[in-house]
């Protein structure tokens, strides 16, 4: 019976009704742009550092994150890659080799990380291939170097030149070598531009006398959001005693940090959004409830008990918050969908300045269904509790003073 | 006339425009509150990074800028010291010789930047002394004292009086090598002191690297105020076989952070001017269609159109306005006194250090920033304005006075 008056109702004042769920529509597509944003931009930035760099997911003979030395490297045993890739959700493996040498040419010397790698396979992980600026891209048999751009500026060395590395191998054998630089890569982080020299897998076990070993075992993955489920399968399909499966969290804590912290940020905005949005809910409320007082007084009258009429009134804005939020719903996933295919870019000379350093300059917008839930729960929430406003105003009333009017 | 008229309309329904003016208040207040508390995090980075790292001014031989080829040293580094301590503006003045080389434990090798430093200088420049966690600032140890961060300290396995092999060529190109003992460790927020440098004492770099008493790098410090980009033309004028750089030029990466920050926080502030504008057109809606009889009679009596919607248009602009100066002087009070008191996010955060912010944090906001949410306040009224007053005027009287 409640139900029909209060459906009937809200009916009866097509305009006063249609505005109100408008707003709540409105808050709930306003919170979902803003959510959508703020968490598209850390997908932007993990893949920026993750997806070119470290992979989603490494393995490691256990103890070589803590003590990133050659002789805690591991023999690449192809019963451990098969149950590994044979993991639902692992496209491939990346193998490196990655130690420390002076790199020096001429008379220039200076401190390099090396890393032996598959360059089919590095370049399904990182595309590294894209990097190239001068010179090709290693095949796997090669015995030629890629360095960064930074290091060869340093060293004064191109194209076609003789790269001497100097370092320590496996179990302390000495480890020297020869090798002519092939191509030059540039990347847009420094650490990385004035330090990286890339050796095909063989000839870097070659070098540091380490046959048939690899430090790091990079896996690609179908999907970042898959990362937690195929970590917790590859590590009941290894022996643990004898390897580490780290995910990117673990990886690169620092931007994990970083994002925690910038969502600080992002969630004081959020609240700054729910203030405004809630005030002009309120205003409507306010409006509906000054509206229709002298109905009240008269329900009241007749003979109506008035916790009868709250229970009416929060059913009516019951009904309204359902419908605003669905509303807002089935408009922002049109909208996010739009944004998120067809990013905007920033304003150009901003943009300029963030591509040097490698990131899109666009604001990306993220699809997780748990935007859309959250900000709906929390929209809806809202709404629910500024029905406080007529409820409380139906308790307080004077009944003869409001059929005065 | 019609700004009585439309005054008078503010104040016939108090409740109404008391929400509305109350929105605009929180709303602003909150805006400026949120876009302040989002730039202490940026200002924060910057200074820890200027304080610590940069400095606000470096002045190089123009070639050791390329190549960090250590044979291009300061001409006369007597002179630009003695002219930069005579500047009004510069507090602090540090020399440094720096080379790139290798550093060894018993455990481990890896590259490392070598930066000699005249102690007191440095302490007073970059507060190298304040970062020492462990150990001493280059004393308590026979031998070469050298101070390395925790994460590179960790990363070679040394503790104190640990001993340390620094391998590098020298100015003829031959390979020399020191043995040095860790005086401290160093609990740096940058990673480039955190694992990628090495301080020693500036003589003994010095006569390892056989240049005697030349000097690669210059730092220096400024009082607060200073514009810093005009000083270093200043003293580049001076100068002019040197290069002098101001932190702008220095680290790229911190106009970088400025530049991707603010476009992100203008974006936020365009999503919630918009839903203040919603609010304001939800109100200004309402109240137009419930005094559908009175504006029908306006115009019926003969009223123009025009100034019907001027009316309207006023209304909302008084309506709007009244709460602003009020949101931004309590925006402007919040900051100033969180400013002075610090927002300490220690507790939050742990690793707040280890990625290179203070944990403590001062919010701010430049006069600029005020300037630009005024106006995004009354071009968001304005334009909440229009829709309502066009609502109104396209009312047919005889309808409207016929009640709809």
């Amino acid at each position: 019976m409640y139900l029909t008056l209060a459906y009937r109702n809200i009916w009866r004042n097509r305009r006063r009704t249609l505005i109100t769920i408008l707003s709540i529509t409105f808050a709930v597509l306003l919170a979902c742009i803003m959510r959508s944003m703020q968490l598209g931009s850390y997908d932007k930035m993990i893949e920026n550092s993750v997806r070119f760099h470290t992979g989603y997911i490494q393995i490691h003979k256990k103890g070589y994150w803590d003590d990133k030395v050659i002789d805690n490297s591991m023999p690449m045993d192809t019963s451990v890659i098969q149950s590994m890739t044979r993991v639902p959700g692992v496209d491939a493996y990346v193998p490196r080799l990655e130690s420390f040498a002076l790199a020096s040419h001429g008379t220039q010397t200076k401190g390099a990380m090396v890393m032996g790698i598959d360059p089919e396979r590095e370049h399904q992980l990182t595309l590294l291939k894209d990097k190239v600026v001068e010179g090709r891209y290693l095949t796997s048999g090669d015995e030629g170097v890629m360095i960064g751009q930074g290091l060869a500026e340093y060293l004064k060395i191109g194209v076609g030149d003789t790269l001497v590395l100097l370092g320590q191998g496996y179990h302390g054998a000495s480890a020297a070598g020869l090798y002519p630089v092939q191509g030059i890569l540039r990347f847009p982080l420094p650490q990385q531009n004035d330090q990286l020299v890339y050796l095909s897998l063989p000839t870097a076990q070659w070098l540091y006398g380490a046959d048939n070993m690899v430090t790091t075992v990079a896996l690609l993955i179908d999907d970042p959001d898959h990362t937690e489920k195929i970590v917790r399968d590859i590590r009941s399909q290894i022996d643990m005693e004898e390897y580490e499966v780290m995910d990117w969290k673990e990886l690169v804590p620092e931007l994990v940090q970083n994002i925690e912290l910038d969502n600080v940020s992002g969630r004081i905005m959020l609240w700054v959004l729910y203030l405004v949005i809630g005030f002009g809910m309120f205003g409507t409320y306010l409006m509906m409830t000054a509206e229709r007082i002298y109905e009240f007084g008269v329900m009241i009258a007749v003979g109506m008990r008035r916790f009868r009429l709250q229970g009416l009134v929060f059913l009516e804005i019951l009904m309204m918050s359902v419908m605003g939020v669905l509303a807002g719903i089935c408009l922002s996933l049109p909208v996010l969908i739009y944004f998120n295919k067809n990013p905007i870019r920033f304003p150009e000379e901003v943009g300029e300045m963030v591509e040097t350093f490698g990131m899109e300059p666009v604001y990306a917008f993220s699809l997780d269904p748990v935007i859309f839930t959250n900000q709906a729960y929390a929209i809806f929430f809202m709404a629910i509790i500024l029905s406080g406003y007529p409820i409380w105003k139906i308790q307080r009333m004077k009944v003869v003073e409001s059929m005065r009017l | 006339m019609l700004a009585i008229l439309a005054w008078r309309n503010v104040w016939r329904h108090k409740g109404r425009s008391a929400v509305v003016i109350g929105a605009m208040v929180v709303g602003i207040w909150s805006l400026t509150f949120g876009a302040a508390f989002m730039n202490s995090f940026l200002l924060s980075y910057i200074e820890t990074s200027i304080r610590h790292d940069v400095s606000n001014g470096q002045i190089h031989h123009p070639e050791f800028t390329k190549d960090f080829d250590i044979k291009f040293t300061i001409a006369e580094p007597e002179r630009i010291v003695r002219f930069l301590e005579e500047n009004e503006s510069v507090a602090h003045v540090a020399r440094r010789s720096i080379v790139n080389g290798m550093i060894a434990s018993s455990r481990q090798a890896t590259g490392v930047k070598i930066v000699g430093v005249e102690p007191a200088e440095e302490s007073r420049v970059t507060l190298l002394d304040s970062l020492i966690s462990e150990g001493s600032y280059f004393e308590g140890v026979t031998g070469h004292p050298v101070l390395l961060g925790r994460r590179l300290s960790e990363k070679l396995k040394v503790g104190l009086k640990s001993k340390i092999v620094l391998t590098f060529q020298d100015v003829e190109g031959n390979i020399t090598a020191g043995s040095f003992r860790v005086a401290g460790i160093l609990d740096a927020s940058s990673t480039t002191i955190d694992e990628g440098s090495a301080f020693v004492l500036r003589e003994d770099l010095n006569r390892l690297l056989g240049i005697r008493d030349a000097v690669h790098e210059i730092a220096y410090t400024t009082f607060p105020g200073t514009e810093d980009d005009v000083l270093a033309s200043q003293v580049q004028a001076a100068f002019p076989n040197e290069m002098v750089r101001s932190w702008h030029d220095l680290s790229p990466l911190l106009v970088f952070m400025e530049q991707w920050m603010g476009a992100i926080l203008q974006m936020l502030i365009v999503i919630i001017m918009l839903a203040l504008a919603f609010g304001i057109v939800n109100t200004m809606l309402m109240a137009v269609l419930e005094r559908v009889r009175e504006v029908g009679v306006m115009i019926a009596l003969g009223t123009r159109r025009g100034r019907v919607f001027l009316m309207i248009v006023i209304e909302t602009l008084f309506l709007s306005t009244a709460g602003g100066p009020v949101g931004l002087l309590a925006g402007y009070l919040t900051i100033s006194w969180l400013g002075k008191r610090g927002i300490d996010l220690s507790d939050y955060s742990e690793g707040l250090k280890s990625i290179g912010y203070e944990s403590v944090l001062h919010p701010q906001l430049f006069p600029s920033d005020y300037v630009t949410i005024v106006i995004g306040v009354l071009i968001t009224a304005i334009l909440a304005s229009l829709y309502p007053a066009w609502k109104a005027i396209r009312m047919q009287p005889v309808d409207a006075i016929r009640g709809v």
